[in-house]
């Protein structure tokens, strides 16, 4: 069988296997089973695509345009590695964080349709078959912020649940609309057709920018970022976990593959007034780097004076994306390289800390019944593996070297300098200085001060463990960071280079 | 004919949002279903209003044919939306057995 589909099926398999099984006594065991061969097929798929370039699948048979198309590059494969890696860390972590009855009423089930879901739009090449993918991860989403089944938990769940049915119903409108001036789904072949220029540009440049408002909303981007903190702050630790390191990432991908791949294509008439000539990625990367850098702004500063320490996580994720979508949108506004490539390694620098950190926070909501900053203190004499682990994860965060995030930020600045605008080097500057203000805040809250008695025998080996897989995979990161770089310029690369794609996706 | 879906669509999306705007949960909740389900009209029109059958014949012309790839989107739409539409009604249900109320407004000092 095709490696691609191997990663569709294996985390489909274990979702389906953890339902039936979830009333047994091996159920923890079948579930990280499930993630242990999840990974080892998105291996698979990674030698494959570092040997050969890239890796296609025409499902059913069907000839490219017209059939829905598989398709693992570079890009791709760099999502993959780091959701299939966060996602054997959850499930280990699940194993002993979740209660026995919350396991019995489906819980892998709904971590594995989430992951299918996320892997599905990591690889799929066709728009309608990413609006399906993303309503898996939402479908499952909704159940897990649901899932305390309390008051809180209920009111937020409906309120997520309305605002993402018209998050779908507008990716919808512009997947029609796309469709009917295009005449293809398929985004290799929209891009040919784009590249061409025989097509209206107007509605293109209106409905590109429907989409990306609703690639906003998945990845909480500001205005569309009110949803975030109260859905983090009340999912499972895990949940949240998985939340906030992959399905907003799930979003950022998209936009890079649209825009950054397809839509870059399409040339604004020289008759219009404004951006004549330029590509229609141009101009929504104008309003991209507008709201990336009021999201790094909101999310900082809202973060500085929260009391709560899974409440501070969720906002510093917020302004996290603000951060990967800064030199996205430079990017997309000017087709740097290097700034594409400065975003996929702020991808991996959150994506690896800030699941690792709401793991944390979950282990000390559960040693202590609170996540109240204040109530907490003296967390390092208790236990030395959880606070050196938060350290190193929230000095990454900040951006100390020689740590990942110290890479992520240097570029993105480097970035945000070649591109040449003050306002943008400031605000950049200015959300790193709020990171370091909350990052230290909470450490110093947590870890020093009065101590507060832990009782650390509560806290299972399974949970410190899995927070040690994430925290080592930082350290050995940051420590090698040269070939990871070049992996990542590999994906930048495959992520810009549009011809090499359409070929790739309709050649064969 | 177009003129016509096209003021039907604007009359459905309008009055779907007008219903998100209300401070009685159950409405805000029936207010998104039809924003979603006008989408999938939506869809359906971006294939053509010809209404010819897109079957292949000898000697069949295909001018007055209706492309049958949306009808195909709406159809996954559909489920998709038909299985949202199942939670959010039983979550609105949960919600309502929670407060013994779905009025947004009076709950406002307990929740939010």
């Amino acid at each position: 069988m095709n490696n691609l589909a191997l990663v569709l099926v294996t985390p489909l398999l274990a979702a389906v296997t953890s339902i039936l099984s979830r009333k047994t006594r091996f159920k923890d065991q079948i579930a990280f089973t499930g993630a242990l061969i999840y990974l080892s097929s998105v291996v698979l798929l990674a030698y494959e695509v570092m040997e050969t370039g890239s890796v296609t699948l025409q499902a059913g048979g069907w000839a490219a345009p017209y059939g829905i198309t598989l398709i693992a590059d570079h890009l791709s494969v760099l999502m993959l590695s780091l959701t299939s890696l966060v996602a054997l860390a959850i499930v280990l972590y699940s194993w002993g964080f979740i209660s026995t009855k919350g396991k019995e009423s489906g819980y892998y089930g709904f971590i594995f349709f989430m992951i299918t879901g996320m892997s599905g739009a990591f690889i799929t090449g066709d728009l309608f078959n990413l609006f399906v993918m993303f309503e898996i991860v939402l479908m499952s989403s909704y159940a897990l912020v649901a899932y305390s089944g309390s008051k809180e938990s209920l009111f937020i769940s409906l309120k997520y649940v309305v605002l993402n049915l018209i998050g779908s119903s507008l990716m919808l409108v512009a997947i029609g609309g796309l469709y009917s001036i295009t005449g293809t789904l398929n985004m290799a072949h929209m891009a040919q057709i784009l590249s061409e220029g025989s097509v209206n540009m107007a509605p293109i440049l209106g409905l590109a920018s429907i989409l990306f408002c609703v690639f906003a909303v998945k990845s909480a981007l500001a205005p569309f970022h009110f949803w975030a903190p109260p859905v983090y702050a009340n999912s499972p630790a895990p949940a949240s976990a998985i939340m906030s390191g992959i399905s907003k990432k799930v979003g950022i991908y998209a936009v890079i593959r649209m825009y950054i791949t397809v839509f870059s294509q399409a040339k604004i008439p020289q008759t219009a007034i404004l951006f004549a000539g330029k590509s229609v990625t141009h101009a929504v990367g104008h309003l991209a780097i507008f709201m990336a850098t009021i999201t790094i702004l909101l999310g900082g500063i809202s973060a500085l004076n929260r009391e709560k320490l899974d409440k501070l996580l969720s906002y510093s994720s917020i302004g996290q994306v603000g951060f990967i979508f800064v030199p996205l949108s430079i990017a997309m506004i000017q087709g740097f390289q290097q700034a594409l490539t400065a975003s996929l390694v702020y991808i991996v620098a959150h994506g690896v800390a800030k699941p690792a950190l709401f793991m944390i926070s979950g282990v000390i909501k559960k040693l202590t019944g609170t996540t109240n900053l204040e109530d907490l203190g003296g967390l390092s004499e208790s236990s030395f593996l959880l606070s050196s682990s938060f350290f190193i994860l929230i000095f990454s965060l900040i951006g100390i070297p020689p740590l990942l995030g110290f890479f992520a930020k240097l570029l993105s600045f480097q970035a945000a300098f070649n591109f040449g605008k003050p306002f943008v080097l400031a605000l950049l500057f200015i959300g790193s200085l709020t990171t370091l203000l909350y990052g230290s805040k909470a450490w110093l809250k947590i870890f020093f001060g009065e101590t507060v008695e832990y009782d650390c025998s509560k806290v299972s080996k399974k949970e410190l463990f899995s927070i040690i897989i994430l925290v080592t995979t930082l350290l050995v990161v940051s420590l090698q960071f040269e070939p990871v770089y070049l992996l990542v310029e590999e994906a930048s690369k495959s992520g810009l280079n549009t011809e090499k794609y359409i070929e790739t996706v309709l050649q064969e | 004919m177009t003129l016509l879906i096209a003021t039907g669509l604007g009359l459905l999306f309008a009055s779907g949002t007008y219903l998100m705007l209300r401070r009685d949960a159950i409405r805000v909740v029936i207010g998104s279903l039809i924003v979603s389900q006008t989408s999938n009209i939506y869809l359906i029109t971006m294939g053509g209003t010809k209404g010819g059958v897109p079957i292949l014949k000898h000697g069949s012309t295909h001018s007055n044919v209706t492309d049958p790839v949306p009808q195909a989107l709406v159809l996954t739409a559909i489920v998709i939306g038909f299985a949202t539409t199942a939670f959010i009604l039983s979550l609105s249900y949960r919600f309502y057995e929670e407060n013994q109320e779905v009025d947004l407004d009076s709950l406002r000092g307990e929740l939010l």
